[in-house]
């Protein structure tokens, strides 16, 4: 497959899917041996028939950011149709050109078809096709082999999102796996932000949503390519653009987001936190910032050991403030209109200083020229984001692309900790800093997970999923329920080593995404417009209770992952632990006080076309409205005491780890590489949309001038490596991409690239710092550097 | 008929028409897709051939009608040949519509719903016209009957206006479309017309030189002179008002210049080139000798090079019109091929492309060895078989089959 | 009379191409071709940029037949297979299509498509709308302004998808439309001005 121009003209040419409605059933849990191409599947064809049409309700995709409320249409048994839920919400019935493409999609040539067992070398892609049951006793053989050799947590269960898109998993809780654990990827900035307002958990890192953005007058958005990687955000985006607000985009791409813009801040990567520090200097310096709320709300005026870096506390624990007109340290709680918010004080025979002096002195040094000589953003560029964005109400958003994947990305997150504290853009109407949200977090209902004896639980990993490769750990077999392993760890060939490694692995996955080649058992997935009740999956996102309701059977000989759970469940002895249907499932996820409190019952949401909002859904409220933060002095606490070892007390520049300009490696490998987000993928997902491919090849983009020098034209076929592997795909010379560096839409399934993957080349480096951090050490995707040539 | 089929060059002709049948039957049952045309280039080798066909045609019932019109008597002698080749041509032209059809069962809807704003319509009726005249022409100057030369001259003044017409009607198709550049001018029918005369007398000058050679048909040498003279005024009027329109295009600079751009210097400049130098400039200087003009190879050979002009000329009207689409921008035009529909971004296309396919070319080629077919039946029957000794009078009936296929 | 239209906001279109694949889907559109597409003005690649880095702008625009009230495809069809329909849309009778392709030619916006061949579709089933008709070989084909949703008073697929809300569909002789309202504003153009086709489809900033 690899290296055909056109991916397309494989299975899918063969016109084998004209059968109308192929269910599960019809193929059977019977042998299925030797059916390994498509086309002996199906029926023959038979004439358009009446047209005979039904239609059901779901939540398409989550793992966007939008979760679309989308109505999808089946005629005879295929999927016809997938278009906005109109009776819903403008904000949610929704739907981008993904949700439609899954009319070709879900018949793709990259679908797995069947249970497969490995018959070639591991890595060599050989499989030869076999029955669920033969599936189901390799796989509770082999599970049970290694669970009984070297307990139930030599056993490792991933999901990636789409895997958890229906349901909350039960399996890894039966078998007591390890499951879960550090992701490494998408919350970089968060680890940096999280302490000072203390929100814990990922989204908690989005006090605000996004509806709220016309209230604000400025917004920051840092590489946030959010009109590309969250379509369907457009309409609040351009709400607020109407409004009044200003957009700027930090990011050294050309996005699309970036064209939307006001104002387009092109940046170098991984040079954010510089910018952000010279605007805290500019804002001090130019005494833009908001003392008010300074002395209300942040720990700014807190008193710090000059000397050790320690905070002065009182006997209770409470940090102490300089009382000016007593000439003493008191209690925070007496912070009043004599607490000095500068200078330095003698306290008990202790050099100490306000926290907000340690700042001003700490960021004395990032000038304006100073960030324009790192960041390359002019001094007026600077004054003028951290003028408007003093003036607020501002946002400041991160995202899950650019710096977040950067090894200083802590430290940006930290900067924008404390430029909200300092300018008190935080909890008014219009501020927000974090990550940005569709809907509003605090209000989602928590479904209840499936309930199991108290015995039944996952194992938290010891060693974080990125570090199994490198470090010694417990596991021994492996069960992939989507394929997390080429996209949540750096430098994918040790990942693809570590897997071959093991005693037995399992892929449950919908289509054959790239690490399906190197594990010994594939179980087919069906996607979420397939199912064999009415309703087969509930999510609870965006203030609403969604069903996934059934559109049409599982296609092929694949099945629900609930099925599959229940299954492996089963064989493997624990049958009585498992919900009788997926009915059950959903009665039981819905028994919550919070659920009955919004009247949201399996029955009111089926007669409700599959979504009810929770109560208050459409009342915008940002998190924090009442400024009480949920840290122990309940303000936000930008000093963060146990980094002082590592100068990162308070945020202090740190070049990147890799990807920086005067790095000497770049003399052998002289691009960043820039992992970006595009409206084409969800990380791997819909890689093998044929309707996207249409439009959309994989491929690297370059700048112009580089091009130029490397003799290279749109078109080539070009190899990316440095020393940790390489990969091969299509060039496309484009003058938005930042000289000196090229960009690629994560991700791609191996077959459609020319050869390798594009995390073959990620930097496995990790930052130690981050190890104490709520979110742990983040895997340096684009503090990358790569060189390309000529393939 | 029968001795033609002995000859071998009657046989490869029919041979090439053979084929180019087989090749349109697999068009017809397989779609417009087997040519190299698509969303992006709409028309390629079909109607560049019927643009030059319907050019070839004008010279010789032009030059027969004149004969009797202005009452030049030296062209009454050639004007037999010149008509069967006019009619012959015509027929081609025709059929180069037809097979560029992609519903030819459906075309019944002309007659049933016409839409009279149509060039299209006004060119199938002007051609309808100049069918039939030149077969009435032929009729009647065959007609060993009383009053035939009279007919012939009540005829021939019809036929001049409406000759002038066919090829102004067929420039309108294109010279009324504001939406291609390159198209959209009030000289077109001029050019065509000019275009057409130099061509069609070019034509007739290699046929006669033929027919002399063969022995069988004499064209007197100083008419052949003159009409080289004629044509070489003809190729100095084409080249005028081609001069015309590329100044109206270029002085302003603008999105005419960009047009011209693609023409000198995109992917049909070889044939723009061609046709300004091999086609206008060498044979306007080969006969504005007198010297040159008495010799029949140097004749022949501006003639040859004028044909050649003409047909490289419509290449790059048609194809330098769809090079550049009004509205510029990536992914481009969606193809609509079978290569586009094989999906991928292939299907894409910024810019017009076009290349002629294997079937497409052997249609062509086959179309017109038909119409070689129907010349050489026609000839056969009115001019060169004297005696009539073939008693099988089957040459213009297999000519009209052929055409309606 | 009315007379449908739609207004586009070009600074809302993301040039995400979700109308493209709407329509497709709705409209059962083969393989290869396209009633509607968004191109990235005057760049040869998609999502390129017109400057050099950073001096760059980026201009998406949604094309589609522009149901020109002064239709060059209308007037040059020689059999009337092209029509202007009761509403204002310019429509295609399939079955009077000869597949000359002169409408293709006359067309200032590529907007039309031809079945070059037996329309292909991937997946192999007619999708989308089963009250639109399904175009043989040897047709053109093009934007309908979704008549069978229209017709129901509903919008177009490509209005009731765009994420942006970048469309506005209606009717433009009602002045007191929505429709109308976009097209007032000052920014209001049309594609191709000097082509004299008055399209329908309008763009504004």
């Amino acid at each position: 497959m690899s290296g055909t121009a056109n991916p397309r003209s494989g299975m899918t040419r063969r016109g084998f899917l004209k059968a109308a409605g192929i269910t599960a059933g019809a193929v059977g849990l019977t042998g299925a041996a030797s059916m390994t191409s498509a086309d002996s599947w199906l029926a023959p064809a038979e004439a358009h028939a009446a047209g005979e049409e039904t239609s059901g309700f779901l939540c398409h995709m989550q793992h966007c950011t939008c979760a679309c409320s989308v109505k999808a249409t089946a005629r005879d048994g295929r999927l016809v149709k997938v278009e906005p839920h109109k009776t819903n919400d403008y904000r949610y019935g929704k739907i981008c050109l993904k949700g439609i493409s899954e009319i070709q999609h879900i018949y793709s040539a990259d679908r797995l078809q069947t249970p497969m067992k490995r018959v070639g070398e591991r890595g060599s892609g050989e499989f030869e096709a076999i029955s669920w049951d033969e599936a189901l006793d390799i796989l509770a053989a082999e599970v049970g082999r290694i669970q009984d050799a070297y307990g139930k947590d030599a056993l490792l269960i991933t999901n990636s999102e789409e895997s958890k898109a229906r349901y909350i998993p039960f399996l890894p809780r039966i078998l007591g796996a390890q499951n879960g654990g550090l992701t490494g990827r998408d919350r970089g900035q968060g680890n940096g932000v999280d302490p000072a307002f203390s929100t814990k958990g990922l989204n908690a890192n989005s006090p605000m949503t996004i509806w709220e953005w016309p209230k604000s007058k400025t917004i920051i958005l840092m590489s946030y390519n959010m009109l590309e990687s969250a379509v369907t955000y457009a309409q609040a985006f351009f709400n607020a653009q109407e409004a009044g607000a200003k957009i700027y985009v930090i990011d050294p791409q050309y996005s699309v987001t970036a064209a939307k813009a006001d104002e387009w801040v092109p940046i170098v990567a991984g040079t954010d936190p510089a910018l952000m520090l010279a605007m805290i200097h500019y804002i001090i310096d130019a005494e833009l910032y908001d003392e008010g709320f300074i002395m209300a709300h942040t720990s700014l005026p807190f008193l710090v050991d000059a000397d050790s870096g320690a905070q002065l506390k009182d006997a209770a624990g409470d940090p102490l403030v300089w009382d000016a007109a007593r000439s003493a340290a008191v209690p925070y709680t007496a912070i009043g209109a004599d607490t000095a918010l500068e200078g330095a004080y003698e306290v008990d025979g202790r050099q100490a200083v306000t926290q907000f002096e340690l700042l001003r002195s700490k960021t004395d040094g990032y000038t304006l020229e100073w960030a324009e000589g790192i960041t390359d953003v002019p001094v007026e560029t600077i004054i003028r984001l951290a003028e408007d964005y003093a003036e607020g109400p501002s946002i400041l958003s991160g995202s899950f692309g650019g710096i977040d994947k950067f090894s200083n990305s802590d430290i940006a997150g930290h900067t924008y900790a404390v430029l909200a504290a300092l300018t008190g853009n935080s909890g008014y109407e219009g501020t927000g800093t974090g990550k940005c949200n569709g809907g509003s977090s605090t209000r989602n209902i928590q479904l209840t997970p499936w309930r199991l004896p108290a015995e039944y639980k996952a194992v938290t990993p010891p060693v974080a999923f990125y570090e199994l490769p490198y470090k010694e750990n417990k596991v021994k077999g492996a069960l992939f329920f989507g394929d997390m392993p080429t996209q949540s760890a750096a430098a994918a060939d040790n990942t693809k080593e570590w897997v071959k490694s093991l005693e037995f692995t399992a892929l449950i996955d919908i289509f054959h995404t790239s690490i399906a080649d190197y594990v010994d058992l594939i179980l087919p997935v069906c996607t979420k417009f397939e199912g064999t009740e009415p309703v087969n999956g509930i999510r609870s996102s965006h203030d609403h209770v969604y069903l996934i309701e059934k559109i049409i059977d599982p296609q092929f000989d694949s099945k629900t992952d609930f099925q599959i759970e229940c299954a492996i469940a089963e064989r493997m002895g624990y049958g009585d632990l498992i919900p009788k249907s997926f009915e059950e499932y959903v009665r039981n996820a819905l028994d919550s006080d919070a659920a009955r409190k919004g009247g949201i019952t399996l029955e009111a949401l089926i007669e409700n076309e599959g979504y009810m909002p929770v109560p208050k859904a459409n009342v915008l409220q940002s998190r924090f409205r009442s400024q009480e933060y949920e840290t122990p002095t309940k303000r936000i606490e930008v000093y963060y005491e146990n980094l002082v070892d590592d100068d990162q007390a308070l945020p202090t520049w740190v070049r990147a780890d890799e990807a920086y300009e005067d790095n000497p490696k770049r003399e052998e490998y002289p691009f960043f590489f820039n992992q970006v987000r595009s409206r084409f993928r969800i990380h791997s997902n819909f890689s093998g949309a044929g309707w996207i491919q249409d439009l959309f090849q994989p491929h690297i983009s370059m700048n112009p001038v580089d091009a130029e020098r490397l003799g290279l034209a749109t078109g080539d076929d070009v190899d990316v490596y440095n020393d940790r592997g390489s990969f091969g795909c299509a060039l496309v010379v484009d003058n938005s991409v930042r000289p000196g560096s090229i960009t690629m839409v994560e991700s791609t399934y191996g077959q459609h690239l020319n050869h390798g993957i594009m995390q073959n080349v990620t930097n496995t480096n990790l930052v130690e710092r981050q190890r104490g951090m709520l979110f742990g050490p983040q895997v340096l995707f684009n503090d990358t550097l790569v060189a390309v040539r000529k393939a | 008929m029968s001795d033609l089929l002995k000859r071998p060059a009657f046989i490869v002709l029919a041979v090439l028409a053979l084929v180019g049948i087989g090749c349109w039957v697999y068009q017809l049952a397989t779609g417009l897709a087997i040519t190299g045309m698509s969303n992006a280039n709409s028309w390629g080798l079909y109607i560049i051939m019927f643009m030059f066909f319907v050019g070839l045609s004008a010279g010789g019932l032009i030059v027969a009608s004149s004969a009797s019109v202005f009452h030049i008597e030296r062209f009454k002698a050639v004007a037999m040949p010149a008509v069967i080749l006019s009619t012959a041509c015509i027929c081609v032209a025709g059929m180069f519509v037809l097979v560029d059809l992609g519903s030819i069962q459906n075309i019944w809807r002309i007659l049933a719903g016409p839409n009279f704003a149509s060039p299209l319509l006004w060119d199938m009726c002007v051609i309808a016209c100049y069918l039939i005249i030149n077969i009435l022409y032929l009729v009647f100057m065959s007609s060993k009957k009383e009053g035939a030369e009279r007919k012939v001259a009540i005829i021939s003044r019809f036929a001049l206006p409406i000759a002038i017409l066919v090829h102004s009607v067929t420039a309108w198709i294109f010279g009324l479309q504001i939406a291609k550049e390159g198209w959209y001018t009030a000289i077109m029918a001029p050019i065509f017309v000019a275009s057409a005369m130099d061509s069609g007398l070019a034509l007739l000058l290699c046929v006669l030189a033929g027919l002399n050679k063969s022995g069988r048909f004499k064209a007197d040498k100083s008419l052949m002179s003159m009409l080289a003279g004629l044509l070489g005024t003809c190729i100095a009027v084409d080249a005028f008002f081609i001069g015309c329109e590329l100044l109206t295009m270029a002085y302003p600079g603008a999105g005419g210049a960009e047009v011209l751009a693609i023409m000198a210097a995109g992917p049909v400049a070889p044939f723009f080139w061609f046709e300004i130098i091999g086609g206008l400039v060498v044979p306007f200087c080969i006969l504005v000798f007198a010297k040159n003009r008495a010799n029949i190879a140097l004749v022949v050979t501006a003639s040859a090079l004028v044909v050649a002009g003409v047909f490289c000329k419509r290449v790059w009207l048609l194809l330098t019109a769809f090079a550049a689409p009004n509205l510029e921008g990536a992914p481009g035009i969606a193809l609509g091929t079978f290569a586009a529909q094989e999906g991928g971004t292939a299907m894409w296309s910024v810019y017009g492309t076009y290349a002629p396919t294997f079937p497409e070319i052997m249609i062509a080629i086959g179309v017109v060895s038909v119409g070689a077919i129907i010349f050489w039946a026609i000839a056969q029957r009115l001019m060169l078989a004297k005696v009539p000794a073939a008693p099988v009078p089957a040459a213009s009936q297999e000519g009209a089959a052929t055409q309606a296929v | 009379m009315t007379r449908y239209g739609i207004a586009i906001d070009l600074h809302r279109c993301i040039g995400c191409q979700t109308c493209t694949l709407a329509c497709k889907m709705q409209n059962n559109v083969p393989e290869g071709m396209l009633w509607n597409r968004v191109i990235t003005e005057g760049s040869d690649i998609l999502d390129g940029s017109v400057g050099t880095y950073p001096q760059l702008t980026r201009t998406y625009v949604p094309i589609a037949c522009q149901h020109c009230e002064n239709p060059a495809c209308q007037r040059v069809c020689p059999t009337g297979a092209t029509y202007k329909d009761d509403k204002g849309r310019t429509q295609i009778d399939y079955d009077k299509c000869i597949g000359c392709r002169m409408c293709m030619a006359a067309c200032p916006y590529n907007a039309r498509s031809f079945n070059w061949e037996d329309p292909k579709r991937d997946p192999d089933i007619n999708y989308g709308d089963k009250d639109v008709p399904v175009r043989p070989r040897g047709v053109a084909e093009k934007c309908t302004l979704c008549k069978e949703l229209t017709d129901k008073g509903e919008e177009p697929m490509c209005v009731q998808c765009c994420p942006g809300m970048a469309r506005t569909f209606g009717d433009l002789d009602d002045p007191a439309s929505s429709v109308s309202e976009k097209v007032r504003q000052s920014s209001a153009r049309v594609l191709l001005p000097e082509q004299g086709t008055r399209p329908q489809v309008h763009y504004y900033n």
